[in-house]
Parts: structure tokens; sequence; C-alpha cells
């Protein structure tokens, strides 16, 4: 499936294709979309076996539900959207010992990657490079990965309380150095 | 689109989970707007890894859902491919199981005007579940019968199979019209042997005649030899002591019979040119 | 190698006797059964499916005897049987048919069955549909669902009863490629009242006409035999067995020539009508 001439048609044609149940077309969007899903769902569990349980899951949801796609916004969104509910589902399941989260450990930022977060966020993603792994964590799952405070305190195996808390902080901190 | 990419360096390090924080954060907001750059992503990604988890998606996708039933037979320790086998089964389509429910609520709420009729029902109870193997089995109804008879399972497992589904449909069915029945409840549990014993008849003639025929052969004889003393108000030859003794060793016998022969035995086929 | 082996082979349903005393031979490669309907092709192909046996003969398939169970049970574990009208639970979705075919074919381990439903639709390009419902398919399709259930399991003798019947030009050339590709290495049976067909496809062939084996061989004798009896002329000839006019406006005549006519090289389909119609004549006058 990986070797086939690539499809010319956009993910939201793809999408349409799927609800109608071309599995050609739901093999493309796999290949288009399974790589960074993977990734990205990577640096927010660390059990391996768990996110490809999770992909899985998340795949099957999108064959199944395709055509209740809203049409609105970029397909990937969506994706992500039904990816990273199911890791929170999944997480609650077996609930985790602490380990398996991941450390958002402070990585030393270079140069050229200022600029980009720049171009990206401007000040905000330097603002948000200076915040603690803690409250990182909160803003990353809730403005970022589009959580609400329930489903992040899942993802992040803390009481709904301490992600509002670490919210707070986390805004308070955040106007303080853009101001 | 947006006007820029990702840089190769920063895609691996996202890739390998050693970008820090700020970084990741912008390429992955990034990616969800630039497909060049989830494309790019893919390279660094274990090929073995996406193709496992393919696998399973594809299986599940593909996979047929399984139906409630089939869920419960599963969940009973029924084998899945046997359940699959069940699920295929013509009669337990719901036209034909309305049928038989009708047609027995019918008698059942009859016997209430007449007690002739009540007698009635001790015979035609049995004929709902035969005629529910009897459908099983039909040609017209299963259509995948010529190309199930060029394959290696047992046929007789299958008719057993079969049976049984129907059986534990329909017997609950009759079960709930003899309730309906005025007068003792043991009348309405007397056609339990009857039915049993003549489901085996049954199958023990397919080694001769095709199943329907099977079916029918012994239905009319259970209607012949039954009908006329019932009508009179004899019912020794339905549910009396002798008659249920009887059909306890006809259905003790035939099941000895389908448990010595049930993987050499040959279902007749049905004739056509 | 002989794979099936067929020897006066008679069976009647009623008064009517659908295979008259027939010998046939079949090894790997394919080979055609040519006649037009009604002529046993049918009832043969079911006797080599094992859902029929002769009322007389002898049959040996894969080197076993379908008489006896158990032989017949491992004849059947390496036989594919696409039957002349395969029905289908058209409820069911192309996969959940052909896993429901596999259950029969005894694949309990459903990875492994999984697996092998997935290769027989890809190898007959159903994936794009594998999702559907059978009741939502093109006969054309269906056609193909039915060829990809007897290709499960990889069998050694593959019998199909009228593969290409109802398709269009580019599905028959489809299927034709799918038959020719699975004839390599196996045993193929197919019929047909396709000439071109069978003149595609089979490395010999077995005409059959009221019961009977009219001719067994490859294609090429069977085309030879009609070397000197095809004639284009100007105009039909009374006495030819079958004449048309073609598309340049000359008549092609099979049989006698008119007078004034051309010899032309014959086709599998000129031989065939002279068979045929020989036949007819000899059954009518006898």
């Amino acid at each position: 499936m990986l070797t086939r001439p690539p499809d010319p048609r956009a993910d939201a044609e793809l999408l349409a294709a799927i609800a109608d149940g071309d599995r050609e077309a739901f093999a493309e969007l796999y290949r288009r979309h399974l790589p960074w899903l993977l990734v990205r769902l990577g640096r927010r569990c660390a059990s391996p076996e768990l996110v490809d349980e999770v992909l899985q899951d998340t795949f099957v949801a999108v064959w199944r539900s395709a055509g209740r796609w809203d049409r609105r916004g970029e397909v990937a969104a969506w994706i992500w959207g039904i990816g990273i509910r199911r890791l929170v589902d999944a997480l609650r399941r077996s609930r985790p010992p602490a380990d398996e989260l991941m450390e958002f450990a402070g990585v030393e930022t270079s140069a050229e990657e200022h600029v980009l977060l720049a171009v990206q966020y401007g000040d905000v993603g330097a603002a948000l490079a200076s915040l603690s792994p803690e409250l990182r964590a909160v803003v990353q799952a809730t403005v970022l990965d589009g959580l609400t405070t329930r489903e992040a305190a899942r993802l992040l195996g803390i009481p709904p309380g301490t992600v509002k808390t670490r919210m707070m902080r986390a805004r308070a901190l955040l106007r303080e150095r853009l101001a | 689109m947006t006007g820029w990419h990702l840089d190769p360096e920063a895609i691996r390090r996202y890739a390998e989970g050693a970008a820090p924080p700020d970084l990741a954060a912008s390429a992955e907001a990034h990616l969800m707007k630039c497909a060049t750059c989830r494309e790019a992503i893919a390279s660094q990604v274990d090929t073995r890894r996406v193709e496992a988890i393919w696998h399973e998606v594809a299986d599940r996708v593909d996979a047929p859902r399984p139906s409630l039933p089939e869920r419960m037979l599963t969940r009973l320790g029924v084998g899945e491919a046997t359940a699959r086998l069940v699920a295929a089964t013509p009669t337990l389509r719901g036209p034909w199981l309305l049928g038989i429910a009708a047609v027995l609520a019918l008698s059942a709420g009859a016997a209430q005007a007449d007690e002739r009729l009540l007698r009635m029902f001790l015979v035609a109870a049995p004929l709902g579940p035969l005629a529910g193997v009897a459908v099983a089995f039909a040609g017209g109804l299963d259509p995948t019968r010529e190309i199930g008879l060029a394959t290696p399972y047992p046929g007789l497992r299958l008719l057993l199979i079969r049976t049984t589904a129907v059986l534990a449909v329909t017997v609950p069915i009759v079960a709930a019209a003899g309730l309906m029945l005025p007068g003792s409840h043991w009348v309405a549990a007397a056609w339990l042997l009857p039915t049993a014993g003549l489901t085996c008849a049954a199958l023990a003639l397919t080694a001769r005649m095709t199943p329907v025929v099977a079916v029918g052969v012994v239905a009319t004889a259970w209607v012949l030899v039954t009908t006329a003393t019932a009508l009179a108000g004899d019912l020794d030859l339905t549910s009396g002591i002798g008659a249920q003794l009887f059909w306890l060793a006809v259905t003790a016998g035939g099941g000895l019979w389908l448990v010595a022969t049930r993987d050499t035995v040959t279902i007749k086929l049905g004739r056509s040119a | 190698m002989t794979t099936v082996r067929v020897r006066n082979a008679t069976k009647s349903f009623g008064r009517t006797t659908a295979l008259d005393d027939v010998d046939l031979d079949a090894g790997r490669g394919v080979t055609g059964l040519l006649g037009p309907n009604g002529a046993g092709k049918t009832t043969l192909l079911r006797i080599m499916a094992t859902v029929l046996a002769p009322d007389r003969g002898t049959v040996t398939l894969l080197g076993r005897d379908p008489q006896r169970p158990d032989d017949r049970t491992r004849i059947r574990e390496r036989l594919g049987y696409l039957p002349q009208d395969a029905g289908f639970h058209r409820g069911f979705t192309v996969f959940e048919f052909i896993d429901y075919v596999a259950i029969l074919k005894q694949m309990t381990d459903r990875r492994a069955r999984h697996d092998e439903v997935r290769r027989v639709i890809e190898l007959t390009g159903l994936s794009p549909v594998s999702g559907k419902r059978i009741r939502a398919l093109s006969g054309g399709m269906r056609r193909r669902v039915g060829l990809a259930q007897a290709l499960l399991g990889d069998p050694d003798l593959l019998v199909l009863d009228e593969p290409t019947v109802g398709l269009d030009p580019e599905q028959r050339l489809r299927f034709r490629e799918m038959i020719s590709h699975a004839g390599e290495g196996r045993t193929v049976v197919l019929s047909s009242h396709q000439t071109e067909d069978i003149a595609a496809l089979c490395t010999r062939i077995a005409v059959f006409h009221r019961g009977r084996v009219r001719f067994t061989g490859t294609p090429g004798e069977l085309t030879a035999q009609a070397a000197g009896r095809v004639w284009a002329g100007t105009q039909r000839s009374a006495a030819a067995l079958a004449a048309w006019r073609t598309g340049d406006g000359v008549y092609r005549n099979v049989g006698d020539p008119p007078a004034g006519a051309e010899l032309i090289p014959p086709t599998l389909e000129d031989a065939y009508l002279l068979l045929m119609g020989e036949n007819e004549l000899e059954v009518t006058h006898s």
C-alpha cells in the first residue's frame, strides 16, 4: 500500500469517498496521516503499544464516521481530534503509572528555532518556552491539543482542579512575559 | 498551505522526540496546516510499525461487524466462525420468524374460544420449528448452497448448527404461544418431546433425501397420524405418557445416530439440471 | 499430469439425459467446455465440483475418488468452484460474503482467514468495493465476487461455470487476464458458449452437444477442421451451414461454397459452427 502512485484527491474528497466505502481512498488517507499522528501522539504517551492501539481505534473510527465530518476546517484537525480523545480514553481505562507520561523536559532552544517560533507564534512561543514543564504541559493539552479541562486532566494524570490552577498560573505568567 | 516549511533537521528532531517543547509546539501547529511537511514526516517513521498498524486497521475495517446474536454466541463460548454460520441461517431473518409466531399466536388465541382447537395446537406446535428447519435449507432461500456444497465443511455439521439455531429461536416462540392457552400448563409443554423427536427423525432422513423433503415427510406423517385422534378428543398420541416416552426414545436414538455419523454422512443434494 | 479424469460418465435427470457416456481429461492449464445451452457442460462441471455424482462412470479428481467421503473432503479442500448462478446473501458485504465461504472452506483461524480474504479481494480488483453490500453491486462486480471466493485457499483445481457471462467487453478482458493467470500451475476447467473466450484462454477444448463430447483437442486443431470450408463471396450460399454478411459487405459462408466465392482462413467460431451444424444434421437424420 505504500508504493502506489500518489492519489491526486484532496483529503476532503478522500473522506467523501471513504464515506462511500472506498477502501483505496482510506488507504491513501491512512498513508498521509498516520505518520504525523504517530509522532504527535507518541509525544503524549510513553507507551508505543498504547499509541499503536489508539491509532488503530482512531482510523477505524475515521472509516466508520467519515460521513459525519462536518466539512469545515482541516481534515487533519478532525482526525487529530479523534486521535487525542481516543488517547485520553485509553489512558483513563489503563490508568497509567506516572512515568508513562512524557516529561516535557526543557531542552535548549537554538537561534533558528527561535526564529521558527516567532514565525508561528511570535513572542508567545518564546514565552511558552520559558514556562515550567508542568505548566507548559497544561497549556499544550488545553490550548494546542484542544482538550477540555477534564480531558486534559485525564491525559496528564492529574486532578481537574490542578489543571485549572496550573492554567491560571500559566496565563498569569504568559501575560506578564508578553506585557 | 503556508508559504514556508519546517526544515529537515527540525522535522527529524521533532519526529525523534528530541525537539524542545517550543519547537515541538510550533511544529505541531504548522503540521496541522501543511500537507507537505506532514508528508515529510513519513520518512522519519518506522515503516514496519506503520504497516503493522495498517494491518490491524484493515482487518477491523473489512471484517464483518458481528451482529448482536453473533456477539452473544461468542460470549457463550461459541467459536467466531460458527457464530458467523449461524448468523447466515436464512430462517433467522425476520419475516419467517414473524410468520411462525403469527400462526401460533392465532392458533393459541383460537384455542381460547374452542377447546378442540387446544388439541390442534398440540398438533400444530411442532410444525413451527420443523418449518424453520426446512426453510434453513430450502435452496431458494440459501442462495450459497451450491458454493457451500463444494466446500469441505461437513454438511451434517452445518445442518446441525442451523437446526440448533432455528430451534433456539422458534421453541421459545411456541412456548410463549403455549402459555396463552387456557387450562393446564403441562399440555402447553407436551409438544416439546414430539418436536425434538420429529426434528431428529427428519435429520436422520437427510441421509436419504434432501432436508426439505425429509422435513416434509416427517411433518406429513405427524399430521396424518395425530389430527384425527386429536380432533376426536384423544390426546394419547400427542401428550399421553406412552407417546411422550416414545418421542423421548426417538430423540435419543436420532441423537445417537447423528453423533455416530456426524462427519461421514453425505447430505443429499437437491436435484437440478 | 492429469488432474481431472472422467470415464463413461452418464447422468440423467428424470427422462432427460444430461450427460451421455462422456470421457474427459484435464491437466495443468485452462480447459474449456464449449457448447450450446443444455449441452451438458454444467452437469459435467457440477460433477467435477463434487456437488453431483454421475449415475454411471468413474470420476477421478486430483487423484482421488469423489464417491468416497474421505476422498471427497480432501478434494474439496483443494477445489474452487464458481457455479453458473452463484447466489449471494445479498445483505452481506463483499468481504463478509467471501469470509463466509472461507469459513465453509474450514479456515478457522480468524486472522489467517481475513488475510486470505483480503488476498483474493485484491487479486480480483474488488478492494475498492470490499465494504459494500453485494446487493449494491453491478452484475460484473458480482461475477468477480464469485471468482474471488473460488480462488480462496489457492486451490489446485478451479471449476468455473460460465465465468464471463453477463460481462461487458472490458470486464470480459479483465476476467480473461485473471483466469489465465489462475491457470498458471493450476488446473482450470471452465465452460462458455463464447468462442472468443475459449480461443483466447484455453489450451484444450471439449465441444459438447446434447450430452456428448463431439471434439477434444487444442483450439488450433478445432480451427483446422474448418480449413477449406469457409468462403467469402458476394452472396449468401443456400448450401452453407451458416452465412452472414460481415462489416465490409462480404458474405462469410461456412460449409459448402457458393458460386464464385473465395476460400478464406477459418476461425475457431467457424469450426464450432460447422461442428454444431453437422451434429445437428446427424441428430435430426438419425
